[in-house]
C-alpha cells in the first residue's frame, strides 16, 4: 500500500521516481511519501505509524530532516530527523526501511540501526525542474555595477549569523548586495552584542581572532548596516513558486552581480540539502561560494558543474569545522569579493563556461534519477 | 458543482471498512485520541444528516466537517489506520487551487456528478440553501477538468429518481471506485438524507 501524506506544492519530479522505483518492487511494502515541513509532521507520522504491517517499509522523505533545529557538530552524531528514523528502525528490528532522502552523505550520519538503508534522490534543487528548463539565463549582466557580490538569506540560522557577522566583521560586504530577511524575529529575543549568548559554536584556539571579528561583525549585521531591505514574503499566495521569485525579485539582481555565496539551508552536519539557492547561482551565472555542508562543491564538481577551481579557491569544502569553511570560504576568494574589475573581466573571458552550466543545470533531474535508480537495485529487500 | 450532493455522495463512498471515514473537523483535530471507528455502527450514526436540523443552515453545518482542507490530518490517518480510501468532493475552482497535491497519483480515480435539467429546481433550492457564490467561469473550468482527467460519472439523477435506480447506480460506482459495496448501510443513508434534503 502507497499512502502519500503530504507533498510541497512543486515537488513532480520525485514524486514521480518515487512511483516509478515502487513500480520496480516483486516484494511486500508498505511506502509512505512525507514532506518533512512542519517538522511535527514527521514526529507524529514517525510516533504513530505501525511498521510492523510489512516486511519492507520505503519512506520518502521531501525536504531537511533537521527538525528545525540548530545541529551541534561538536556534540551531535546525527541530526534530528536521523535519530527519529533510527529510533523507530531499532523498535522494529524485523522491518526493513528504506529511506529516500532529499539528503546528500546521509549515510555518514550516525544511525546505528542495521535495517535502515538510504537512497538519495536529489535535493530540493530538483522542485520545479521542468519549469527551471524553461528559465532564461541571466547572462545580460551590468558591468557597470558597483555591487558585484550578491548574498541572500532569508530565515535565521546558525551558520548565517556566522557567516554574515564574519563577512561583515572582514568589512567584505562592501562591494556585496547583501540580504538577511528574517533579521528582525532576531531582534526580538537578542540584543546586538549577545553573540555568544546566540551562538553556541566553539572557538578553538587558533580561532581567537576569528572570534574577535565575529564579535564586532555581529554587532554591524544586528543593526542592518549595508544590508538589503525586502520583504520576507516572497511567495504570496504561490507558495514555494521560486522560478516566479527568480524572474520577479531576483533577476535583477543577478544581472548587477557576478560572485555569488550560497549559504544553503543545511550546513553543518554531515549531510547536507541543495536547493534552488544553489540552483540560482548557475542559472544566474554568477561564480559560486557555496556554503553547505562539507563536501557539496565535490557533489556539484561530481554531478557535472564547473566550479570554476582556476578562479574560485574551493578548498573550504574540505572543511568540516563549520567555521574554518566558513572564514576560509571567505578569507581565500578576498579578491573576488573585493575586486570588481578583476571579477569582471573573468567573467567575461569565461562566459560560455557559465551556459555550459546551465546545460548541467537543466539535465540535474536525470542525473539524480540515474542515480536513485542504481542505488535502489543495490537495495536489499525481504 | 454547486447543490450537486457533493456531501452526500462523499459519506455514501465513506461507508466501507477499507476507507477513511469522513470526520467533524472537531473530531479530525483530535484524532490520535480516538479509538478506532466501530465499523459496524458508528460511522453511520456519524454520517446522518439529521443533525443538520439544529444549525441555522446547511452551509453552517457543512462547515464543521473536515473536507481536503484537512488533507494532511486525514492523509494521516489514513496511513496511521491503514485505510485505502480517501473521498473528497470538491467544486472545479478548488480542485483547481488542490491539483497539484492530486497530480501525478496514478491511484487516484475522479468522478464528476451527472444531474438531468429535470432536477435544476432542486439544484436552485440546494444552491439557495447552501448560500452559493457565483464563482465565473464554473462551468468552463469543469469542462476542461472532466476532459483532462478522463473524469467518470455519477448519475445523480437515477439515485434521486427511485431507490432501485440508487441501489443500481450505487452499486455500480462501487465496481468503479473498487470499493466493497456497503448496501444496507448506503439505502438507510439515502433514506435518511432524502427525508432532511428532499
Amino acid at each position: 500500500m502507497i499512502y502519500t501524506i503530504s507533498r510541497p506544492p512543486t515537488d513532480t519530479f520525485s514524486y514521480s521516481l518515487f512511483r516509478n522505483l515502487l513500480n520496480t518492487l516483486n516484494c511486500e511494502y508498505d511506502a509512505y511519501y512525507i514532506w518533512s515541513s512542519p517538522p511535527d509532521t514527521l514526529t507524529k507520522f514517525f510516533r504513530n505509524i505501525d511498521f510492523n504491517n510489512k516486511p519492507n517499509v520505503i519512506i520518502g522523505i521531501k525536504d531537511l530532516l533537521d527538525m528545525w533545529l540548530d545541529y551541534n557538530y561538536w556534540k551531535d552524531t546525527a541530526q534530528a530527523g536521523t535519530q527519529l528514523i533510527d529510533a523507530v528502525a531499532s523498535a522494529h528490528p524485523n522491518t526493513n526501511f528504506v529511506i529516500l532522502t532529499s539528503l546528500e552523505n546521509l549515510h555518514l550520519e550516525e544511525i546505528k540501526s542495521p535495517n535502515v538503508q538510504i537512497v538519495p534522490w536529489g535535493g530540493d534543487c530538483v522542485n520545479q525542474h521542468s519549469n527551471y528548463q524553461t528559465l532564461a539565463p541571466v547572462i545580460n549582466k551590468d558591468f557597470a555595477s558597483t555591487k558585484h557580490v550578491i548574498s541572500l538569506n532569508r530565515n535565521i540560522r546558525d551558520h548565517r549569523i556566522v557567516y554574515l557577522s564574519y563577512l561583515l566583521g572582514r568589512n567584505l560586504d562592501v562591494n556585496a548586495s547583501v540580504s538577511c530577511l528574517g533579521i528582525y524575529n532576531l531582534h526580538e529575543e537578542f540584543e546586538p552584542t549577545d553573540f555568544l549568548g546566540r551562538i553556541f559554536w566553539r572557538f578553538d584556539e587558533h580561532h581567537n581572532d576569528v572570534r574577535n571579528i565575529l564579535l564586532e561583525g555581529y554587532k554591524r549585521f544586528f543593526v542592518n548596516q549595508r544590508l538589503i531591505i525586502d520583504e520576507y514574503d516572497i511567495y504570496g499566495e504561490q507558495q514555494n513558486n521560486n522560478i516566479m521569485n527568480f524572474n520577479n525579485n531576483l533577476r535583477y539582481r543577478y544581472q548587477n552581480s557576478f560572485v555569488e555565496i550560497v549559504t544553503e539551508s543545511s550546513f553543518c552536519s554531515p549531510a547536507y540539502m541543495l536547493t534552488e539557492k544553489t540552483m540560482h547561482a548557475f542559472y544566474g551565472c554568477n561564480f559560486p561560494i557555496i556554503l553547505a555542508g562539507s563536501g557539496a562543491v565535490a557533489h556539484l564538481r561530481g554531478v557535472g558543474f564547473d566550479m570554476f577551481d582556476d578562479i574560485i579557491d574551493h578548498s573550504y569544502d574540505l572543511q568540516n569545522n563549520p567555521i574554518d569553511r566558513i572564514t576560509q570560504a571567505i578569507d581565500l576568494n578576498e579578491r573576488l569579493l573585493l575586486d570588481g574589475d578583476y571579477v569582471k573581466e573573468c567573467w567575461k573571458q569565461n562566459k560560455d563556461r557559465f551556459l555550459k552550466n546551465v546545460e548541467v543545470a537543466n539535465n540535474i533531474t536525470n542525473c539524480y534519477a540515474q542515480r536513485a535508480t542504481e542505488l535502489w537495485k543495490q537495495v536489499k529487500w525481504k | 458543482m454547486p447543490g450537486h450532493a457533493g456531501n452526500f455522495l462523499v459519506r455514501l463512498f465513506s461507508l466501507g471498512k477499507e476507507t477513511m471515514p469522513q470526520l467533524p473537523i472537531a473530531i479530525l483535530a483530535n484524532e490520535f485520541k480516538l479509538t478506532p471507528i466501530n465499523e459496524n455502527y458508528t460511522r453511520l450514526t456519524y454520517y446522518s444528516f439529521s443533525e443538520a436540523k439544529s444549525y441555522p443552515s446547511w452551509q453552517e453545518y457543512n462547515c464543521t466537517w473536515a473536507d481536503y482542507h484537512q488533507d494532511l490530518e486525514y492523509q494521516m490517518m489514513c496511513a496511521i489506520w491503514k485505510k485505502q480510501a480517501l473521498v473528497y468532493a470538491m467544486h472545479p475552482c478548488e480542485f483547481v487551487k488542490f491539483e497539484t497535491m492530486l497530480a501525478d497519483n496514478p491511484s487516484n480515480y475522479y468522478f464528476y456528478v451527472e444531474l438531468d435539467i429535470k432536477y435544476q429546481s432542486w439544484v436552485d433550492q440546494q444552491k439557495e440553501e447552501l448560500k452559493f457564490v457565483y464563482r465565473p467561469n464554473e462551468s468552463e473550468q469543469f469542462t476542461q477538468l472532466k476532459d483532462k482527467y478522463k473524469m467518470k460519472s455519477i448519475n445523480l439523477t437515477a439515485m434521486l429518481d427511485s431507490v432501485t435506480e440508487f441501489q443500481e447506480e450505487y452499486l455500480r460506482c462501487c465496481n468503479l471506485m473498487q470499493l466493497t459495496p456497503c448496501i444496507d448501510q448506503a439505502l438507510e443513508l439515502y433514506n435518511n438524507w432524502t427525508q432532511v434534503r428532499k
